[in-house]
């Protein structure tokens, strides 16, 4: 009796299931038989087996209910809202009892007398002639159309464990095939064997792919499966939407498909309670009075891109920036930066909601975050694109299947890790021509003339790998962000699709992995989280995702481009720097460099600099230096020669190690940091000279003037100044020197400033003065 | 109705653990080390296609990790996941004497929390452990 019972309700479960469709279905057009008939079936066999069950309280429920339809198929009684209602109203309540009796306890002797009486035909008197017509037409309607015809592909229930049972035993049978298969191989065994063997194995082979299936279900189920939700979302809201379904043959995992109805479920009631208007609003701008919300699935390789598509209000895109600026979520300089679909996924951002009134539905500002999490823990990708007046699209691209992943396992420090596919660009051998010197302490590779951040995957773990470069494998991975980072491992050992399985959550915990697999021989795998070792090593944060989009939108300006001098620092290494500081390049004896307790200094045209770049020891008897002036700074950095002079946009250059690297000839080099030389410069030994104003002729025209002479321009007011110059009396044309400090009366005055000889002169000969 | 225990031997000291609990016992062969995992954790290791998550129980219960490689372990499942809690031995199958006591002494954190009482065996009064309640413990521990 038990298996009976189990049986029964294992059947009205999923005709419950399949019924809500048929009733949205009949309901929009009562005229289709072949929906009606289903339902009329369905309370049929209710009603049947509830008197051999002995369940009087669901049996009178459909008896009524029964005798209702019987009604409108003979076509005595018009299908209306009405009716369909007190229908669905029923079949909840029928579900309702059919659970208690799944639990094990007595179904209540509650009351249906309202029930009852809701499918009672309230006015039976009352336009019978209209109803009668209307019946009659819809009979006339039946006979044209053809019966649709209602799936009826033979299907099985099974226990879940079985089916893992199975699975699991097909998995143990490919293990003990491939232990066989190397056994074989070592061995010289009979070519009649082997034949057998490979049959076998093609046998085996083809049964897992099988079973693979066994957890795929058509994603139509799912999709179907809003219905009901949608119809009465819009009937409490009062909106009116059309539902449409494309889904295809597409199959999906059976996981995936619990892991999206959350998801989905929240972005549709969003869909229907801010998208869609109201059936007035929508026919003031033109619209049809009912919302059309499209939902389909389409795969894509090994993806599968579900939409959901209104044709509502759409997003307003300003309102969303305008809100994250307001709550913190980015800065109004970020903001401005964005492109729209960035702006659009603002509406992810925690905390964000611009529902315009908090309804009983959605619009709590707990959401789109939700849901794009929900999404990016599958592995998905959630894109938004919306046209404010015309609607919303939202798309999730997600993976065909959570268990099985295609992926490539890399070998540290002999220990196998896996890496889905998904995140692999492209694998590089590493060798020393390609991973450029290590600057700022982070590593860095030069994969076709681009610069990525490089992470050793034995250092992140803290395990023993390959130390030569020659003999590391890079794996060229790609975030979400679209970021891409060099992942160094001693070598890639296979591509294969690993069936992912979970671990303990005292692992996960480590924000490694994300899951285990077991590899061809046997032996586990950890399968990496690709996010979190690119954390764990440095190479993003937590708030990469709007620090990619400062990267991205930067244009190229051709202005922005900047002459550098490239050269050799004694070290080897290779440097530059911008030309406009050099003043001289020069050949110095080694002879000239003297060692101070504060560093090295150089006697350079009668003037004592300071030297840096020099490590003391020197082979040769001169060498080469850069004279580099730069503001109120002057100093000398020795080099092993120049190399070029070439114009670099500063705006590629990359400075994430906190020291700028510049692209050169597909290598990186260092940009010198000037300001690191100018605190440690000694005190500028030239005299100090004050312009007489900041505007362009004095910055352009005597600027170069005062310093060809050998003034040095301090800006300040404050300090000692060696000579200062101003205009007489104010005219703006005549000039007056006036020595100070080191340079007593040296005052010169009544020099025409359009006369750049005579300040030239006078100027030359104050400098004399003072270095006399 | 007798239960059956599982004597087990950790860091010299002897546990009970409800032998219901316990899918099987294995010999631990090749355990592959998960880097950055808590000192609990030994590694993963592989009975046929089912990966088990290999932990230290002496260190579950708050000892140190043993010097010498362990060389068996007490298979169950918990949440759909194996977990081997490996042991230095297992010395036999008994049933309980008596009824599970209240452990009258104070136990330190380690064995607090996994401690479920005291039964009398054949070989003497030996604590009774909860491996479910350990790998809850050490689950939230790692959640908070």
């Amino acid at each position: 009796m038990d298996d009976l019972i189990a049986e029964f309700i294992a059947e009205t479960r999923e005709m419950l299931e399949a019924l809500e469709r048929a009733l949205v279905a009949w309901e929009r057009d009562p005229s289709d038989r072949a929906q009606f008939d289903q339902i009329f079936r369905f309370i049929h066999t209710v009603k049947g087996n509830c008197g051999f069950f002995d369940l009087p309280r669901i049996q009178a429920l459909a008896h009524v209910t029964e005798s209702a339809l019987s009604e409108v198929r003979a076509g005595r009684r018009k299908a209306d809202t009405r009716l369909v209602d007190a229908v669905l109203l029923v079949i909840d309540r029928i579900g309702e009892m059919i659970e208690r009796v799944a639990a094990g306890k007595e179904i209540a002797s509650g009351d249906d007398s309202e029930l009852i009486l809701a499918l009672s035909e309230s006015a039976p008197s009352l336009d019978s002639a209209a109803k009668d017509l209307a019946a009659t037409d819809s009979a006339a309607s039946v006979a044209t159309k053809p019966r649709r015809q209602i799936d009826a592909q033979r299907t099985m229930r099974l226990p879940t464990n079985l089916v893992d049972r199975v699975m699991s035993g097909v998995s143990d049978m490919i293990l003990v095939r491939n232990e066989l298969e190397r056994q074989l191989h070592r061995s010289d065994s009979d070519p009649a064997a082997l034949a057998s063997f490979g049959r076998l194995s093609a046998l085996l082979t083809e049964m897992q792919s099988a079973m693979a299936r066994v957890r795929l279900q058509p994603i139509q189920t799912l999709l179907s499966s809003y219905d009901r939700m949608i119809r009465d979302l819009a009937a409490e809201l009062g909106k009116q939407v059309e539902v449409e379904i494309e889904s295809g043959q597409v199959e999906i995992d059976r996981e995936m498909i619990e892991r999206l109805r959350d998801p989905l479920m929240h972005v549709i009631r969003n869909a229907i309670d801010h998208g869609f208007e109201t059936p007035e609003q929508r026919a003031a701008s033109g619209k049809p009075p009912a919302g059309r919300l499209l939902l389909s699935a389409r795969q894509t390789g090994n993806e599968i891109r579900i939409a959901i598509l209104d044709d509502g209000r759409g997003i307003d895109a300003d309102l969303v920036v305008r809100r994250a600026v307001e709550r913190g979520v980015v800065t109004p300089e970020l903001a401005e930066r964005m492109d729209q679909s960035q702006r659009l996924q603002l509406i992810c951002a925690a905390g964000l909601s611009t529902a315009r009134q908090v309804t009983g539905i959605s619009g709590r500002g707990v959401g789109m975050d939700v849901v794009r999490a929900a999404i990016e823990k599958i592995g998905g990708k959630l894109n938004i694109a919306s046209t404010p007046g015309n609607g919303t699209r939202l798309m999730f691209d997600v993976p065909l299947t959570l268990s099985v992943v295609p992926s490539i396992t890399v070998e540290v420090g002999g220990q196998t890790f896996a890496v889905p596919r998904s995140y692999v660009r492209e694998i590089v051998r590493n060798s020393s021509e390609v991973e450029v010197e290590p600057v700022g302490g982070a590593r860095h590779v030069c994969v076709r003339g681009e610069l990525y951040p490089c992470l050793g995957l034995a250092e992140v773990f803290g395990i023993a790998g390959e130390d030569c470069p020659d003999d590391q494998t890079l794996v060229m991975v790609t975030m979400i962000d679209g970021s891409v980072f060099a992942l160094c491992v001693d070598g890639i050992a296979d591509h294969c699709d690993l069936v992912i399985r979970p671990v303990a959550p005292q692992i996960i915990a480590t924000g490694f992995y994300v899951g285990v697999a077991q590899l061809n021989d046997g032996r586990p795998s950890l399968m990496l989280d690709m996010v979190g070792v690119a954390k764990a090593g440095g190479i993003i944060s937590d708030k990469s995702r709007f620090v990619s989009i400062e990267s991205t939108n930067v244009p190229v300006d051709p202005a922005s481009l900047t002459p550098m001098i490239v050269f050799r620092g004694l070290s080897g290494v290779r440097q530059a720097t911008h030309l406009s500081v050099v003043e001289k390049l020069a050949e110095v004896p080694v002879a000239d460099i003297g060692h101070g307790s504060a560093g090295s200094h150089l006697v350079f045209d009668g003037d004592i600099l300071p030297l840096h770049g020099f490590t003391g020891d020197a082979d040769t008897e001169t060498i080469d230096v850069l004279v580099i002036a730069s503001l109120d700074a002057r100093f000398a950095y020795a080099t092993a020669g120049s190399i070029d002079i070439c114009d670099f946009d500063l705006e590629t250059a990359c400075s994430e190690t906190g020291r700028t690297l510049l692209l050169y000839e597909d290598r990186a080099i260092e940009l010198l940091d000037l300001e690191a030389f100018r605190s440690r410069a000694a005190v500028d030994a030239r005299p100090s000279c004050r312009l007489p104003s900041s505007d362009n002729w004095s910055q352009e025209v005597l600027r170069p003037l005062v310093e060809g002479a050998g003034f040095r321009v301090v800006d300040e007011v404050k300090g000692p100044i060696d000579l200062v110059i101003s205009f007489e009396s104010g005219d703006g044309e005549t000039l007056r020197l006036e020595g100070a400090q080191a340079i007593p009366s040296a005052d010169v005055v009544g020099i025409d400033r359009n006369d750049p000889e005579a300040l030239t002169s006078a100027l030359m000969a104050v400098s004399k003065r003072s270095a006399g | 109705m007798t239960h059956d225990h599982l004597i087990v031997r950790v860091a010299g000291h002897r546990l009970a653990v409800a032998a219901s609990d316990v899918l099987c016992v294995i010999e631990l062969g090749n355990v592959v080390p998960v880097p950055g995992a808590p000192p609990f954790v030994l590694g993963l290791a592989t009975q046929r296609s089912r990966t088990l998550n290999v932990f230290d129980l002496a260190v579950g219960v708050g000892l140190p990790r043993s010097e010498h490689p362990l060389r068996f372990a007490v298979v169950l499942d918990f949440g759909g996941v194996g977990y081997a809690m490996a042991v230095d031995a297992v010395e036999s199958v008994t049933a309980a004497t008596g009824p599970v006591q209240r452990v009258k002494a104070n136990l330190s954190s380690g064995w607090a929390r996994c401690a479920a009482g005291m039964i009398e065996t054949a070989v003497g009064t030996v604590l009774l452990i909860d491996l479910a309640r350990l790998v809850e413990t050490e689950m939230l521990e790692k959640a908070a």
